[in-house]
């Protein structure tokens, strides 16, 4: 896992309601993951960040590059990621497969792109070129979907593992999103695992659905549910550890709460790491 | 088969305007995932601007502010994938949006708001480099241009606007304007350890920012400042202005090399 140089424990996504608790509090945690852009481009969060990164391993998770997009990466967008990325030395910086804009309009979401040979072509060449400014590899994290191009090709774990091989980034592998794919649209999990190249996967994502009409969607609004926690350990089981993530993006909880969320983590890390001293 | 950069393209549009782009059925978008998205994009857009416009909302009221918001995002697609750059055009929208029109200080108050916010994430100030002054003789420093910092903007209004802000901030003790017409305001938009402020300017010193700010020279700007105030204190103004550290750049005339 050479995109990263995040410790293989748990950690949480930073928000701002608990900027200034951690930073008075100093919870005993793995590391800490932000959004990217929330620290464009200077001021006060950017300060607040600097102050964090001194205590815990930071990694930089972007939401609106939209390199899965028919268009090149936005270059005042990619320009500030950079200034960023400089400034704070992260020790991971990753972002989302995914499709956001055309060249009249930006989604601010992260939507699926069709699987095909001729995306794969555009997307390597967004993904390159990002590595290339940033001057550094990045993780692409897999998408929770509710709509999906009729005319795939492969499947998302096949364009990825292909990504990795083209442009030498890494994989941020999502087990929520993996599980909200498999109830809403069939997706098979364990495929999609099984074609990704385990040591590409620098970063595992953990986070909780709600249900909308007969749909679940991945709100980041509630705790990790069991059925991702069984897959989580299965995956800790299969790959061995890796860095994971609690992410909590709405209705966020007390900071207690979140902790002990990735004190879940932690602890299935351990036991893993048990197995492989026994 | 639809191509995927005509597939994507389709996908954007029947998100962000739906009542124009009902997807074609060989798209293969579900009903339910496409509500999941629009529904997505309405209130994330909604919620970024009720992020940006806190005294707006309180101005309107929330209920107000929401419905007022869910027009803008009708008429106004984002063009950045960084939220925060999300609506910019708010006041001038809210100068043409009927149901306002007996509110005619929102636009202003509102054109302030956003370079509050502007401000609160702009780039931290590098500091104008003096030793360009040097290279050029004093009688000829009216032709410099001075750039104001990008956490610093000044506003003009018709309309008690700074007064208006600081009377709807935490704790600010300013009370409300005693009265709304006949009271035109420029406002002052600085940051400070993080903390953005803003002041109201007396009018020479309002004429000078002005005229910086639309980049004009020295003279000009000192020329527009004494038409209003002819006791203007350029030296003073300047000293503060270095001071305070709302000046980016001095940048000599078009053909001296510093």
């Amino acid at each position: 896992m050479t995109q990263t140089r995040l410790p293989c424990r748990a950690g949480i996504g930073l928000r701002a309601p608990h900027y200034q608790q951690v930073l008075q509090q100093q919870p005993e945690l793995g590391w800490v993951e932000v959004h990217s852009e929330n620290f464009f481009d200077g001021g006060l969060p950017l300060a607040m960040l600097h102050r964090v990164a001194e205590r815990y391993p930071l990694s930089l998770h972007g939401v609106g590059l939209g390199l899965g997009s028919p268009q090149r990466p936005e270059a005042r967008h990619l320009a500030s990621l950079r200034r960023l990325v400089d400034a704070l030395d992260p020790a991971a910086v990753s972002e989302h497969l995914c499709l956001n804009h055309s060249a009249t309009r930006f989604v601010n979401d992260l939507l699926p792109l069709p699987y095909t040979r001729d995306a794969l072509e555009a997307v390597s060449a967004h993904v390159a070129e990002t590595q290339d400014a940033l001057r550094r590899p990045i993780l692409l994290e897999n998408l929770s979907s509710y709509v999906e191009y009729p005319g795939n090709e492969m499947h998302e774990g096949e364009f990825l593992a292909e990504l990795v091989k083209r442009t030498g980034c890494g994989i941020l592998l999502d087990l929520n999103n993996l599980y909200v794919n498999q109830v809403n649209l069939g997706t098979d999990v364990d495929a999609v695992i099984a074609a990704l190249p385990p040591d590409a996967i620098g970063e595992i994502h953990l986070a909780g659905y709600s249900e909308r009409d007969g749909l679940l969607v991945d709100t980041h609004s509630q705790p990790v549910y069991a059925a991702v926690w069984q897959l989580y350990r299965d995956t800790v089981a299969r790959l061995g550890p890796r860095p994971t993530l609690i992410e909590w993006d709405i209705d966020i909880p007390s900071l207690d709460v979140l902790c002990g969320e990735a004190a879940k983590a932690q602890a299935i890390l351990q036991e893993r790491h048990h197995d492989l001293v026994d | 088969m639809t191509s995927w950069t005509d597939w994507s393209s389709a996908l954007l549009e029947a998100i962000a305007d739906p009542e124009r782009h009902a997807p074609s059925a060989n798209l293969g978008l579900s009903a339910a995932g496409l509500a999941v998205y629009r529904n997505n994009y309405r209130v994330g857009l909604i919620d970024t601007l009720a992020y940006a416009y806190p005294v707006l909302g309180q101005l309107v009221g929330e209920e107000f502010f929401r419905a007022l918001a869910r027009e803008y995002v009708k008429h106004h697609a984002s063009h950045s994938g960084n939220l925060h750059r999300y609506g910019a055009a708010l006041g001038d929208f809210l100068d043409s949006f009927e149901h306002v029109r007996h509110l005619p200080y929102l636009a202003d108050v509102a054109r302030l708001e956003w370079r509050v916010h502007h401000s609160y994430y702009a780039a931290d100030s590098t500091t104008p480099d003096l030793a360009v002054l040097a290279t050029l003789e004093p009688e000829r420093w009216g032709e410099l241009r001075f750039e104001l910092a990008d956490d610093v903007a000044v506003v003009a209004s018709s309309w008690p606007i700074a007064t208006l802000w600081l009377a709807h901030q935490p704790d600010s003790g300013v009370p409300l304007p005693e009265r709304l017409g006949d009271s035109a305001e420029t406002a002052l938009v600085t940051r400070s350890a993080g903390t953005v402020s803003v002041e109201r300017l007396d009018s020479a010193p309002a004429a000078f920012l002005l005229a910086l700010q639309q980049g004009v020279t020295l003279e000009a700007a000192t020329d527009a400042a004494l038409r209003l105030g002819p006791s203007f204190d350029l030296q003073a103004l300047l000293g503060q202005l270095l001071q305070r550290n709302l000046l980016s750049s001095i940048t000599l005339p078009a053909g001296e090399l510093p």
